[in-house]
């Protein structure tokens, strides 16, 4: 049976909220690797963590106020992936993107085993955002109440694009990202502090990376290790899709991913009970980003390697 | 001089703190500091202790008893392994099995047949378990049948596959399982005028897809629609809308999840504002203490939990006794039904093994005695518990219905009978009547006359 327009429509703006994560982080990843050339496999598991400690700030303790754990989840993103930028960034400078991301890799393992350790299943975990609970504020789409965190997510995700895209193209450290992007060598001999402007770029992906974490944690009410880590293929797949250049397309690629997961969970009676369309619904990025990189690849290459490496 | 004044001092210092305990100990004042070991004492009508109850460690060569555990993300059933453990525990504490410990052993599966087939013959063949006890596996029922048929093993557990619901007669679960537990939730539905019946159960965990299937027919059986649906960790909002939209205005809604997974389509629920357009239930997992704590004033009364034990804040001595226990050796986790089964596998096996003669605590004597259980109380059990040798057990079949109120589990609806719908029902109420496994004589006796 399939499911009727009316029904189908209230769908819509849960799927823009969660995109707009899956676009918050795709943006970080985008900006991360065009500067370093990381793919940043651990971004789901960075942020998870810096919501983790927020759980435990908010609840554990008597003396942080709410605000301060947010900062904190906010800010935990941003020095763990600049800790990890500065010791192996370095390391892995000359090293192939492939090797580079791979070791990214690592990096999530041992985070969610840290998360499973330090915060086993024997608790239910939440960290409500006080966006949340302003339900008479909210909009009523339908049948459909979308609370604020959900508005948020959206304008923050449009406004994070809009700034970073302004930011990369009319200031002296955007041009230098730009360069670096380019060719790393030849901008270091132009005498850019590389070092420099990749350390950044680590420190302001990391920081988007504990806002996404912090705001996905918002969206589902739960606090759960391996959900939030594997944020982080929704967002590639959108960053995929935007070629991991372009900011717009991997906002809107993400947002796409999140409407369409969404809308079919409306088809659960079609084209059976048994086999419905919605079990499908977790190879939304897989499908939507093969199918952009079979349409795209036409017109131009796309490889991991960048040119000179 | 100086030196005989701080003797004299020190002389009545000593006598003032000696007056002083000898009158707190006469007036009973440090009974507190010097409380009696949890578990000890003598075991009455109103009393329960831990097997012996005799407050000394046993300290003989020790009884190997062995489970399975499935533990994979979103699956954490080690809840019912620590309960058991922690019993054991508190019978080692308390004189164990005649004096000898018990020495538990468990193995976690991630959700492998292969590792559950393996386990299972380390248990019996290479660690020499007597028992298997407390054993929830999200496969056991179905990959190890055939072999506990030729070991002659009789697992005292928990089941989670159809098989271990009258499927083998060497799964005796103490629990009812997802199946029956989402059909006693769907039974509390309809009796609140639920207009249809959607269940929702745990893809990956429900591994042969049928834990709905009870539930629905019961539904059908109403007039009622019934809709089937198997979905992974609900973490999105979109879930609790498509539930909402598949049961229609007035339709029931029942989730098959644990608790925090149960509380992410909750909120989601309430935060969209569709909470009330549907009447909702869950299976057994969410009666927990976390469950009330988190769920909200909003909730309180609306979630209807069905619970395959009676509560643990009862004033029964099992129930006095599983809190006691939790406290001291199971601090991980909180009160809930996970808990109780772990406790209660662990105490009815104990009292079977605390029957036998030392020369029967073999693989053999145990499991025979482990098909002999008839008629078997306790104040956590809405019914009496048996094996009786049947060839399928369905032992717990009688079930109530909670929910959360004001930050606590309360009593919605007192015990009831689950429908019999299947087969499996129908033959463990025949089985019931036919051999009195319900009335007559214990086994094992209560331990007051042991």
């Amino acid at each position: 049976m399939l499911p009727t327009l009316h029904n189908l429509v209230q769908f819509v703006p849960l799927g823009l909220a969660v995109g707009a994560v899956y676009g918050v982080s795709g943006v970080g990843i985008v900006v991360l690797y065009r500067t370093t050339g990381v793919l940043n496999f651990a971004y789901g598991a960075i942020g998870a963590l810096g919501v983790f400690i927020a759980f435990d700030l908010i609840n554990k303790t008597s003396w942080c106020p709410n605000w301060l754990a947010y900062v904190a989840a906010v800010l935990v993103g941003g020095g763990l992936t600049l800790a990890y930028g500065l010791v192996f960034g370095p390391v892995f400078a000359a090293r192939d993107p492939l090797v580079k991301s791979a070791a990214t890799l690592g990096l999530t393992l041992i985070l969610l085993a840290i998360m499973s350790w330090r915060w086993p299943a024997n608790e239910v975990r939440a960290v409500q955002l006080p966006s949340d609970n302003w339900h008479n504020f909210g909009y009523q789409i339908g049948d459909v109440r979308i609370s604020w965190t959900k508005i948020i997510a959206l304008m923050f995700a449009f406004g994070l694009t809009a700034c970073t895209a302004a930011f990369l193209r009319y200031t002296k450290l955007g041009t230098a990202y730009r360069a670096v992007a380019s060719d790393r060598e030849i901008t270091a001999t132009l005498g850019v502090p590389v070092r420099r402007v990749e350390t950044s770029a680590w420190l302001v992906s990391g920081f988007v990376c504990g806002a996404s974490g912090l705001l996905l944690s918002g969206l589902i009410n739960s606090l759960e290790a391996v959900t939030l880590t594997f944020l982080v293929i929704s967002s590639l797949a959108a960053a995929l899709i935007g070629r991991l250049q372009s900011l717009w397309v991997t906002l809107f690629a993400a947002l796409l991913i999140g409407v369409v997961e969404s809308c079919l969970q409306a088809f659960s009676l079609w084209p059976t009970e048994s086999q419905p369309l919605s079990q499908y619904r977790a190879m939304t990025p897989f499908v939507l980003a093969i199918v952009a990189l079979l349409v795209l690849g036409r017109r131009r290459e796309l490889t991991l390697s960048r040119a000179g490496h | 001089m100086r030196s005989k004044k701080l003797t004299a001092g020190v002389a009545l210092a000593a006598s003032g703190v000696l007056a002083l305990a000898l009158t707190a100990w006469a007036t009973g004042a440090v009974q507190s500091s010097a409380a009696a070991p949890v578990g000890s004492g003598k075991a009455s009508p109103k009393k329960s202790v831990c097997g012996l109850g005799t407050g000394k460690k046993a300290k003989g060569k020790p009884i190997k008893i062995g489970a399975i555990v499935t533990v994979a993300p979103g699956v954490n059933w080690d809840e019912i392994t620590d309960n058991v453990r922690g019993y054991f525990n508190c019978v080692n504490d308390n004189g164990g099995i005649n004096g000898r410990p018990i020495q538990y052993i468990v193995h976690v599966d991630p959700i492998n047949p292969e590792l559950v087939a393996a386990f299972a013959k380390k248990l019996i063949e290479e660690e020499k378990v007597v028992a298997i006890v407390g054993t929830i596996d999200v496969m056991d029922c179905a990959v190890n049948a055939a072999y506990y048929a030729q070991k002659k093993f009789y697992v005292i557990g928990d089941g989670v596959h159809d098989l271990c619901y009258g499927g083998t007669p060497y799964h005796i679960p103490i629990n009812m399982g997802p199946a029956y537990s989402t059909l006693g939730a769907a039974q509390y539905l309809v009796r609140k005028g639920a207009k249809s019946i959607v269940a929702v159960s745990p893809t990956g965990v429900d591994a042969a897809g049928t834990w709905n299937k009870p539930a629905v027919e019961f539904a059908k059986s109403k007039g009622l629609k019934g809709i089937d649906v198997h979905d992974p960790y609900p973490a999105q909002a979109s879930y609790a809308l498509k539930y909402v939209q598949l049961a229609g205005e007035g339709g029931g809604v029942i989730l098959d999840f644990t608790t925090d997974q149960v509380l992410t389509v909750l909120k989601a629920a309430e935060q969209q504002g569709i909470a009330d357009k549907v009447l909702w239930a869950g299976s057994t997992p969410a009666y927990d203490t976390r469950f009330a704590a988190r769920a909200g004033s909003f909730w309180d009364g609306k979630f209807g939990i069905n619970t395959e034990l009676t509560p643990f804040t009862g004033k029964g001595p099992d129930a006095a006794l599983y809190r006691a226990v939790g406290k001291k050796y199971v601090k991980k986790w909180g009160l809930s039904s996970f808990g109780q089964f772990g406790f209660l596998d662990a105490r009815v096996a104990t009292e079977v093994l605390l029957t036998l003669k030392p020369s029967q605590l073999t693989a053999k004597g145990v499991n025979t005695a482990f098909t002999k259980i008839k008629n078997w109380k306790s104040d956590l059990l809405c019914k009496p518990f048996y094996s009786g040798n049947l060839p399928g057990h369905v032992p717990n079949n009688w079930d109530l219905t909670t929910t959360g109120k004001n930050g606590k589990m309360v009593v919605l609806e007192n015990c009831f009978a689950i429908a019999p719908v299947t087969p499996e029902i129908k033959a463990a109420r025949a089985a019931e009547k036919k051999f009195k496994l319900t009335s007559g004589t214990s086994y094992p006796r209560p331990a007051w006359q042991r």
